[in-house]
């Protein structure tokens, strides 16, 4: 048994003749909490969809629990215990917050095991407690940043793949939003986490991955990325020279 | 503890039972009383309106719950109709030699004969939607759309079903004119209750998922492809009872019947009513009929009027009539703020 949750080699996905990601190989391990960090288009998220199966990747390994994720179907994906919380919050908005929820248990229907995550949600966001019977598209970009999260949560996942959980959101609640990631991750749940907002991710992480136009740029243990001064320069906005 | 669950579970089936009793007893009463009443022409559009009812109920399914457009629900309806049609035709003499001639060996053919349309329609959206489905995005529409004609020409060909002329059975005198208020609205509920049923499902919650949002939908787990090739044979089955009806309730069908504007009254119906709202369906259904028959003795500046009116309820309601609510969610609304007022 492996002790990585994730294990990435020579990624690369393609849509149509453009190649997005060009040989990507990174590792999560269990319990991990890794960053992937990087410009618009550097791969990021497509990186995220090849995990799941939503694009399918045009060589290269992916290896869940070393499971080889080949040909695997996304709903298996997602069933074998990892949940994707896609980029731009996606919550069902002409649902309720509940409804949204119990569709993230959409595997896992036995009552007592969904009312149990269902409670487990609330008391890690206790907003969305107060709005359970509230249509979804009337919550503020926070709080359905936050249903997203916790609809991924309702299936009990054991890798959590969060793609830009801080766009558009105020930084009030971004700082709520990654307090609560890291009470995710203490809870024993890995995280992949995708970022631009780089100084955030790299104080959030373990390690993290730098990503230039579809290719590993830099990795590393996230407080050695903060220092460094490639790193400072073009993502945290520092001059060099200082 | 086991019995008295069981005793309360027999209670409620005898309840349902009752209410069933009750309801089919009623059909049949408002049947018996529309036939003493009203003169041929208004039993007629009454006729047209419950068949309306059903198929746009059967459309809204896909298009308005599960968001993805088909626009050749004609093309459905058609393969309901002749299969209906052709099959009820061929059982009939055979169920006489079974059950001696008369109304049950009629009822039973006639209903028989639906289920087949039903079959047939459910097996043509099934091989349409399977490699449709497949893709995310708009694929449906134009499939839907060359398969509504194809249907159309195919039949229009289909020398053993009359080609052009169209299918009136081996009887001389034509189809048997089995449709009528009973049959039609019994069905209609069966349809409006069981298509509820499963929009108020789990199933049905995961079809609106995909509408909202197909790749959330998908990190759910939920099975897109599947579900969505499930919607649509159900939608294509129901417009096949909706076929079966129709052809019923005249001497022969023919190609021309179900031409492109059939497709796209169906559509009218459930944009008028409101996408997603069964409650909108049903209204949509019946105010399509009404209004066509209505605006008939304006010939051929119809459907000048009947696009006018469209876009007027563009322009002033574009969720159409009940957004994507529902008949006791509506009432719920409009109730509402009279309490706060007086309070």
């Amino acid at each position: 048994m492996s002790d990585l949750a994730l294990e990435i080699r020579d990624l690369r996905v393609a849509y149509g003749g453009i190649v997005a990601v060009k040989g990507i190989s990174l590792d999560v391990g269990r319990g991990e909490i890794v960053t992937l960090i990087g410009a618009n288009g550097a791969g990021k998220t497509s990186t995220l969809k090849s995990i799941v199966g939503l694009v399918p990747p045009i060589s290269g390994t992916i290896r869940l629990f070393g499971r080889d994720l080949r040909g695997v179907p996304t709903h298996r994906i997602v069933a074998d215990g990892v949940a994707l919380v896609p980029e731009g919050r996606a919550v069902f908005s002409s649902m309720s917050v509940r409804e949204n929820l119990e569709l993230g248990s959409f595997l896992k229907r036995e009552k007592a095991g969904r009312e149990a995550r269902l409670e487990r949600c609330v008391r890690l966001f206790p907003r969305l407690g107060e709005r359970l019977a509230q249509e979804a598209g009337t919550l503020s970009g926070g709080e359905q940043q936050m249903l997203a999260i916790a609809r991924a949560l309702m299936g009990d996942p054991k890798l959590i793949l969060l793609d830009e959980p801080s766009l558009g959101l105020a930084p009030k609640l971004v700082a709520q939003i990654f307090e609560s990631i890291l009470e995710i991750a203490k809870s024993g749940i890995t995280i992949l986490l995708v970022e631009q907002n780089t100084r955030l991710a790299l104080e959030t992480a373990e390690r993290a991955y730098v990503l230039v136009t579809g290719e590993v740029a830099l990795q590393g243990s996230a407080a050695e990325l903060r220092e460094d001064p490639r790193i400072r320069a073009a993502y945290l906005g520092e001059d060099p020279a200082a | 503890m086991s019995s008295a669950s069981a005793q309360v579970s027999t209670v409620r089936w005898l309840k349902r039972a009752a209410f069933a009793v009750l309801v089919v007893a009623v059909i049949y009463g408002l049947g018996a009383l529309l036939e003493s009443t009203a003169i041929e022409y208004v039993q007629r559009i009454v006729l047209l309106a419950g068949i309306n009812v059903i198929l746009a109920v059967g459309l809204n399914l896909i298009n308005g719950t599960t968001g993805q457009f088909s626009i050749g629900h004609a093309g459905f309806m058609a393969v309901g109709a002749y299969a209906a049609a052709f099959f009820g035709t061929k059982l009939h003499p055979w169920l006489i030699g079974l059950l001696g001639a008369g109304a049950c060996a009629d009822a039973l053919t006639f209903n028989l004969a639906l289920c087949i349309g039903a079959l047939f329609a459910g097996a043509a959206g099934l091989v349409v939607g399977i490699p449709t489905l497949r893709l995310r995005g708009d694929y449906l529409a134009v499939v839907t759309l060359g398969f509504g004609e194809i249907i159309r020409i195919v039949f229009n060909n289909a020398r053993a079903l009359g080609a052009a002329t169209g299918y009136s059975g081996d009887d001389p005198a034509g189809l048997p004119a089995y449709t009528n208020f009973f049959w039609v609205y019994l069905w209609a509920t069966l349809l409006v209750t069981g298509l509820a049923h499963l929009t108020f499902s789990q199933t049905g919650r995961s079809l609106t998922a995909i509408r909202e949002d197909e790749i959330a939908a998908e990190a759910m787990a939920i099975p897109t492809t599947r579900l969505k090739v499930l919607a649509f044979t159900v939608s294509a089955a129901t417009a096949g009872v909706a076929g079966g009806l129709f052809a019923h309730m005249q001497s022969g069908i023919r190609p021309e019947d179900f031409k492109f504007e059939k497709s796209i009254d169906m559509v009218v119906m459930i944009i008028v009513g409101g996408l997603g709202s069964i409650s909108g369906a049903v209204v949509g259904g019946i105010f399509v009929a009404v209004t066509l028959e209505v605006m008939r003795d304006l010939s051929q500046y119809r459907l000048v009027l009947y696009a006018l009116l469209l876009i007027i309820i563009m322009l002033v309601r574009p969720q159409g009539l009940f957004g994507a609510r529902e008949l006791p969610s509506v009432l719920r609304r409009l109730r509402g703020p009279r309490t706060k007022e007086s309070s």
